[in-house]
Order: C-alpha cells, then sequence, then structure tokens
C-alpha cells in the first residue's frame, strides 16, 4: 500500500452537505481516506506514511467536474476547423474572439486563409451564422482565394458555403444536379439534403486517420481545460462502435489523460443495424467486455425522440412554431417505445434525447406505460437536453421518477434569437426550465454536448445561475439555479446521472480523489462572474495535472 | 440543370405511415407477372442514426452525416443504392423506394431526385383505412401522417375489404376534405395492376384482364394523328375528373413528341429520345379507378387540345 498524500487548500468544497467544507483531504491509492483538517484526520496520519502537499494552500477544491454528455467523436471533427464564431469560445489554445459582423467575419476569413502556407489546402472553418454574419455566398469567398477551397460550416452543422475553388475540388458535375436539390451552386450554398452531395468529399478528407486522431487530441485537451475529471460519451457508435471503442482506448488510456469516460451506447444506432433487439441487447452487454481503467461501459444505453434545438427540428405541442413548420421524430415513436421496453425490462438507464416539448411528452408517455408494465424505482431514466417544457411535465418528470440533464447553454445562445424567431418570448424565456426542476426536486445536471456549448462546466453553471443571454437580458429568472443547485448540476448530480455517484461527484472519504483546483470560491464571488474564475487544473486520481492556460 | 429524358429510370416512392401496407403492396408488385424489371429499395427509417444534431456515421464504406434533419443515412443510403442499382446491366426498368413510415415521401423523393439518371415517376401514398383517421389525430404522429397523405401523387387505399362498404366511403369521403385534390384508389384488399401503381405497360393487356364482375378500373384509349398544343394537353390531363388517376402514351406537339405521364396529380412530359421517332401520332390510354369514364367528354376535351 502506497504512503497517503495529504492535499491542503485555502478551501475545499465537498459537495457533500453533512460535510460542506474542509481544509484536508487524504488520498490513497487514488481513493480519498479522509477529509477534513489535519487535526481531525490524525489517526489515519499516525497510522500510516503520508506527506503533507500544501500546493493548494491559497487555492479551493472542488470535487472533479463531470460533463455527463458530450460527443468526443463529433468534437474531433469539428475541432479540426477553425471557429469563426459569433459568440466567445475559449479554447485551450487561445480564446476565439466574437465575431459579430459580416465585415469582421471575411476579415478574419481572409486573415485564416493568408496564415496557411499551401496555397490549395482547404480551409474549414465553424460558426458561420446569418443572424449575425448576414448571408455569405461564394462570390465573397471568391474574392478571398480562387486557389483555396474554402468551406464556411454553419453554426448549425446543417449547412455550408463554399468558394468556386472549393466546388471544383468536391470534383461536383454542375450539370446534373437536379432543380429540387437542396444546392444553390450559383452561392456556393448546399443545406438540408443537399449537403449530402458536398460532403460525399469533404467528410473522407476529415476522417484521414491522422487528421481524426489529432482531432481526439484537441478534444482531450478542451476536456482538461474545462476541469473535468469525468465526461459521458453520450452515444458511442455513431461511426462504429468497435472503432470508436478501439479510438477511445488509444487516445485515453494511458497516464497522461487525467479523466475517465463513461461510455453510453447509441441504441438508436444499434438498433438500425441490427434490426433484432435481443441480439442488440446482446450486444450492448457485450461493450463492457472492453473496459479498461479509463473506458467503462455499465448499464446505460442512449435514445432519441425529436430533432435538433439548433436547427429547431424539436416536435413542438401546440401552438409550435410562429412561421409554422414542423420538428421532426429522430426515432419513430412506436420504434422508441419499443427500444425503451426492451432496455427497461433489461433494467438499464435510459437517457432520451428531448428537445420540444412533444419529444419530451412522448418519452413520459412512454416511461407512464413501462412503470405500469413493470414499475422500477431509482431507474434514471434522464431527459436530455431539456430544451422546451411545460411545468406540468416536470411535475411529471417528479412523479415517474425521472432525471433530467439539460443543455443549458441553449438559453444563452439561442433564447434572444427564439423569442424574436421561433417560437416567441413566452415558451423562449422559459426554455430549459430549471428553477422548475429544482421546486419539484428533480435530479438536475448540466452538459454541453460538445460542441452544441462549450466544454466549461463554470461556464453552464454561470448561464444556469443567471440565464443572461448572448445579448446581455436576463430571460426567465424565475428559472434561475442558486450558485450551490448549478455546482451540484456539475459534480454530484452529474455523476448521479451516469449512475456514478458512490464513486465520484463529491470529496468523501471513498470516492476517487478527482479534484478541480480553483483559484477563488464559487460561493464567494459575485454571480456573475461565476464563469471567470480561473482554474489551474485537476487532480485525477490523486495525481495532479496542471491545465494549459 | 437537367431536365428528365426519356433514357431516365422512372422511381416511385411509396409512402405511408407503419402499418399502412406499403410491404403488402411491394411484394404484390414483385409477384406480378405483368410487372417490369423492377428495383426495390426498402428504406426503414428506424434503420436511421440519428444524433441531437451533428452525428457522422459509416456504415461499411458509407459515411454519413446524420443530424435529423440535414443529412441522413437514409439519403446516403438511398443514393448508394440507386447508383448500384443503375450500375446494373441491364438497369432496372422502374425503381420502387419504400419510404419509411416516419418518413415524410416527398422528401424521400428529393433524397432520390439528387441520384443523376433517375426521374420520379410519383410519389404513392398508402393509407389503411381502419387506422388512418386515428393516426392523423394521433397526438405524436398526426401532422406527419397528414403531410404523408396531403404530399402523394396518389393515395391507394388499402384494407378496404377489412371493413364495411360504408365505412370505406367515409373514409375516403374524410381523406377528400383533408386533401381536396386527392387522387384515390382503392385496393379492395386485392392486387392492384401495375399500370396503376408504376404507369407502367399501360396498354392493352391491362383491357384483357378487365373481367372483373365488378370492375374496379376502367380505360380508355384515345388516338389522334392531329398535333396537339403541349401546354394545353398537360393541363387538360391535369384538370381531369378525379377517378383517372393514371394515363400514358405519346403526345405529338407543335414542339415535338412527347411521352405523357399522368400519375394521379402529377403530370410530365417527357421528350421521346433522338431514335425514337414511332410518335409520330398521339396515342394515350387513360385508367379511371372505380368510376367508368365518360368517354366522349374526355375524347371532347382532348380534341380541344389539337392545334
Amino acid at each position: 500500500m502506497s504512503e497517503i498524500t495529504v492535499f491542503t487548500g485555502r478551501k475545499i468544497i465537498t459537495m457533500e452537505p453533512s460535510c460542506p467544507a474542509a481544509t484536508a483531504v487524504a488520498v490513497r491509492d487514488g481513493l480519498i481516506v479522509e477529509v477534513g483538517t489535519l487535526e481531525t484526520m490524525r489517526p489515519w496520519l499516525e497510522a500510516h506514511a503520508h506527506i503533507i502537499d500544501d500546493r493548494f494552500k491559497e487555492q479551493v477544491l472542488m470535487p472533479g467536474f463531470i460533463d455527463p454528455h458530450l460527443h468526443p467523436t463529433m468534437a474531433a471533427f469539428i475541432l479540426q476547423m477553425e471557429f469563426v464564431t459569433a459568440l466567445e469560445w475559449r479554447l485551450p489554445w487561445g480564446t476565439v474572439k466574437p465575431v459579430e459582423t459580416q465585415e469582421a467575419f471575411l476579415a478574419r476569413v481572409a486573415e485564416l486563409d493568408a496564415a496557411l502556407k499551401d496555397p490549395h489546402a482547404p480551409l474549414f472553418t465553424w460558426g458561420y451564422h446569418r443572424s449575425w454574419h448576414g448571408n455569405l455566398t461564394l462570390r465573397e469567398l471568391d474574392e478571398i482565394s480562387n486557389t483555396r477551397p474554402i468551406i464556411l460550416w454553419h453554426r448549425s452543422f446543417h449547412e455550408i458555403i463554399v468558394n468556386s475553388a472549393a466546388l471544383r475540388w468536391m470534383e461536383l458535375d454542375q450539370a446534373k444536379i437536379p432543380n429540387d436539390a437542396q444546392v444553390k451552386l450559383a452561392d456556393g450554398h448546399f443545406y438540408e439534403m443537399g449537403l449530402h452531395l458536398a460532403q460525399q468529399k469533404i467528410v473522407p478528407h476529415l476522417l484521414q486517420p491522422e487528421r481524426y486522431a489529432a482531432g481526439l487530441d484537441r478534444l482531450k485537451r478542451v476536456v482538461r481545460f474545462g476541469g473535468h475529471t469525468t465526461i459521458g460519451d453520450m452515444a458511442v457508435g455513431i461511426f462504429g462502435a468497435e472503432m470508436e471503442i478501439a479510438a477511445a482506448i488509444a487516445a485515453y488510456e494511458n497516464d497522461e489523460t487525467p479523466f475517465r469516460v463513461e461510455m453510453i451506447p447509441d441504441g438508436n444506432g444499434l438498433a438500425a443495424r441490427m434490426k433484432d433487439r435481443e441480439k442488440e441487447l446482446e450486444t450492448v452487454q457485450g461493450f463492457a467486455s472492453h473496459n479498461t481503467h479509463r473506458i467503462r461501459f455499465s448499464d446505460h444505453v442512449k435514445l432519441f425522440t425529436d430533432g435538433a434545438f439548433f436547427s429547431q427540428l424539436m416536435m413542438m405541442q401546440a401552438p409550435g412554431y410562429i412561421d409554422g413548420h414542423h420538428g421532426e421524430w429522430l426515432m419513430v415513436p412506436e420504434t422508441f417505445e419499443e427500444a425503451a421496453r426492451t432496455y427497461w425490462h433489461a433494467g438499464y438507464k435510459i437517457h432520451v434525447h428531448c428537445t420540444g416539448d412533444l419529444g419530451l411528452e412522448l418519452a413520459l408517455d412512454v416511461l407512464e406505460k413501462l412503470q405500469w408494465e413493470r414499475p422500477r424505482f431509482d431507474h434514471r431514466y434522464t431527459i436530455e437536453h431539456f430544451g422546451i417544457s411545460t411545468p406540468e411535465q416536470v411535475r411529471r418528470i417528479a412523479a415517474l421518477g425521472a432525471c433530467v440533464s439539460a443543455n443549458i447553454y441553449y438559453l444563452h445562445e439561442l433564447g434572444h434569437q427564439y423569442t424574436q424567431n421561433g417560437i416567441g418570448y413566452e415558451r423562449s424565456s422559459q426554455m430549459v426550465r430549471l428553477g422548475t426542476c429544482m421546486r419539484h426536486n428533480v435530479p438536475v445536471a448540466v452538459h454541453s454536448d460538445y460542441t452544441m456549448a462549450p466544454a466549461l462546466p463554470l461556464n453552464s453553471a454561470w448561464v444556469a445561475v443567471n440565464r443572461i443571454t448572448a445579448n446581455g437580458d436576463v430571460l426567465g429568472p424565475e428559472e434561475r439555479l442558486s450558485v450551490d443547485q448549478a455546482l451540484r448540476a456539475i459534480t454530484v448530480e452529474a455523476a448521479f446521472v451516469l449512475g456514478r455517484e458512490n464513486e465520484i461527484g463529491s470529496i468523501r472519504a471513498g470516492k476517487k480523489a478527482d479534484f478541480t483546483v480553483l483559484a477563488e470560491d464559487p460561493y464567494d464571488v459575485p454571480v456573475e462572474k461565476l464563469r471567470d474564475i480561473s482554474i489551474w487544473g485537476t487532480v485525477f486520481e490523486g495525481r495532479p495535472f496542471e491545465s494549459e492556460r | 440543370m437537367s431536365r428528365p429524358s426519356n433514357s431516365d429510370v422512372p422511381f416511385t416512392v411509396i409512402g405511408g405511415y407503419l402499418g399502412a401496407g406499403k410491404t403488402s403492396l411491394l411484394n404484390q408488385l414483385i409477384s406480378d407477372p405483368e410487372s417490369p424489371r423492377l428495383a426495390i429499395i426498402v428504406n426503414d427509417f428506424g434503420a436511421l442514426n440519428i444524433d441531437e444534431s451533428l452525428i457522422w456515421s459509416r456504415d461499411g464504406g458509407t459515411l454519413s452525416l446524420t443530424n435529423g434533419c440535414v443529412c441522413c443515412s437514409l439519403a446516403d443510403a438511398l443514393a448508394d443504392g440507386l447508383h448500384t442499382l443503375l450500375d446494373r446491366v441491364p438497369p432496372p426498368d422502374h425503381i420502387v423506394l419504400e419510404a419509411s413510415g416516419v418518413a415524410e415521401p416527398r422528401r424521400v423523393a428529393q433524397y432520390g431526385l439528387l441520384t443523376q439518371g433517375v426521374r420520379l415517376a410519383a410519389v404513392i401514398c398508402v393509407a389503411d383505412v381502419e387506422t388512418i383517421e386515428a393516426q392523423a389525430q394521433d397526438k405524436f404522429v398526426g401532422p406527419l401522417v397528414q403531410s404523408q397523405l396531403k404530399d402523394a401523387d396518389l393515395i391507394v387505399l388499402s384494407k378496404t375489404d377489412l371493413v364495411s362498404a360504408d365505412r370505406g366511403q367515409e373514409v375516403r369521403r374524410w381523406v377528400e376534405t383533408l386533401v381536396p385534390a386527392a387522387r384515390i384508389v382503392d385496393a379492395r384488399g386485392k392486387r392492384l395492376p401495375v399500370e396503376v401503381l408504376l404507369g407502367e405497360g399501360v396498354a392493352s393487356s391491362f383491357e384483357a384482364r378487365s373481367d372483373d364482375p365488378a370492375p374496379r378500373f376502367f380505360s380508355f384509349s384515345y388516338s389522334s394523328s392531329d398535333l396537339h398544343d403541349r401546354e394545353k394537353i398537360e393541363n387538360t390531363v391535369r384538370d381531369l375528373p378525379r377517378p383517372i388517376v393514371r394515363a400514358k402514351g405519346f403526345v405529338h406537339t407543335t414542339d415535338g413528341p412527347f411521352v405523357l405521364h399522368l400519375a394521379g396529380r402529377r403530370v410530365t412530359l417527357e421528350v421521346v429520345g433522338g431514335e425514337n421517332q414511332m410518335a409520330r401520332d398521339t396515342r394515350l390510354v387513360f385508367i379511371s379507378a372505380g368510376v367508368e369514364i365518360d368517354e366522349d367528354a374526355l375524347r371532347q376535351a382532348l380534341s380541344m387540345c389539337r392545334t
């Protein structure tokens, strides 16, 4: 048995109501042996060899942050692109300053173009959005370069704008593109289904092994930068489960990776490929045989109801959208029910992607049926994203024993926009109604769904506490969380949603020695400064890792 | 930009909600000796890989962006499927795509059109008379089911043999209220002729088989050696009485010879390929569902299109 290391801190925030604050935490072999003061833990220290590590004596320790829902594989893709975004994005290799006008956007793209040496290497950017950057076409991009393919990926990921060089690079036969495809070649605009044409060339380019590995490496830096020690990969199997598991092990299972990954299989994708629920279940159950120290499958699965929030494809109850369009089902309601039934009866914790209130209604109707068929307690059926809901639905979430894992950043980035172009002020201002969840004692975690939101837990907590939108308004102040509730949402409650609350999420004897080291006490700073607290780094299973800054 | 030419392979999209009877219809087509050489693609929306908004997938050698609406494995698989089929020697005469129960068939047709070398023949929606009304009002899928009906060129009422004739009529009237321009075919629990479903082989063989004591279909042939006005005949055929669900043949117009197709409420005129100059005359066959054709009136309407 190794010797004990005692970390001391200005304050140790345990997130344990029975012992909320401490100044010393003793760690052995990656586990916490005691929390308290040097004085109270003296019996341990007298009985065992130990050292006192006071490097954090001026800092504040919290339980290692947990993001229960992000997508490393998707992130590895997007992180290969240059971020040119309307909102600020803090990334380990630099903060992306907001680019809020068309002029600034084009200037930034021109700058990126000039910085690339090879005149033919394609330039990808991510973050273009008409609300800020106006209508851009091939013509404006051609003025930047006639030789380099330039591809602007929309913030929503549902469309791209390219220049003439990119059209040539994609080798599209322009004469053969049908009239009603969703492509405006003259504008270099590919959207919705038309994007399919463009991606035939683009995707293999971005998936080349060395590029993909570089993307995963960047994701690893992002996870560290945010102060995480645990993340949930909330849909393993996007590219193919075996490939992803192998890639995850290669990328993360080493001493230089200060975080673990809870792997949640994509039940919908599997259903699609396997067509046989029993076989599917066997496959999902078999994934655990790949488990390593940091990579773990347990008894979770991911399912889906309705479409993307950023694209206004959530299924909405009456009165729906201002412009009258409809959302989309990602799984056929009957198929969703059948899949949920299979996993429910097998004892799984089911995570359901729900964005609109009709999508949520389906998730709850099905849960109610399943509870009737086979009552389960502590089942952790979790509503993921939780975009639009009604207060009555929250009451039902509570009654049925479900949890919420929310993308609170929707409110920050889209709250104002959706009041204008979307669903109107009343429902938009109440999106991601976490205050109501608190009033009904629903367990609430927050997540990034990276790159749908920055993977910065303190930033998510800041949005939950302040509900400040991108343009500075406060929307739905009645739905704000307290600082304590928000901090719980990135630690203990996130651990609960991942089913790992006995191992991580708080600082107490017996749990993993995972800490996030902060320069300031989040309970002490003004609430609007919560996201500005500087993060020194983390301690993962007893080992300190300083972050890039 | 392309325009359909006579050498493009026609494709028909068969949509309708889960359990409507799409698969039975496909089985009929497969086993019907009158069918042309068909290629059938079955698409199951449940087979889609989607994540919240930006999920990519690799299935075999195919990569797809699957993010809800933008670009899903349905499209990828479909495009790949179509390419594979078109590369066959000889290529199929007609491609039938079964849309998933939760897809909007019109959008599936758009996916299909991303492939070169095909033309859209028709979007058919199959509706189960026993369940369609309830489905159209379902809290989760009602709007989708309604748009499937509204977007179809031709609606096939299935399982009408399982309900009373009155009930069948009631549902039919309900559909007509929902979709005033609907062109409806009642399967009456029997095999539907390939001519009606796909518009293929509309010809004398159809009449020869119409020996049913209570015929479900009636046909009428029109021929003329006069030149017709292209626009007039297109409009006339589009505005025919609703029971006329299919028409096909050659039209000789002032703009040259065309092949005309009527599929429910969809009319298309294709340029006749260079070598095929047999269309010196106008020869059209019309099929009416359930109601006898007023031959005089139809003949007169068509004659009015002569130049």
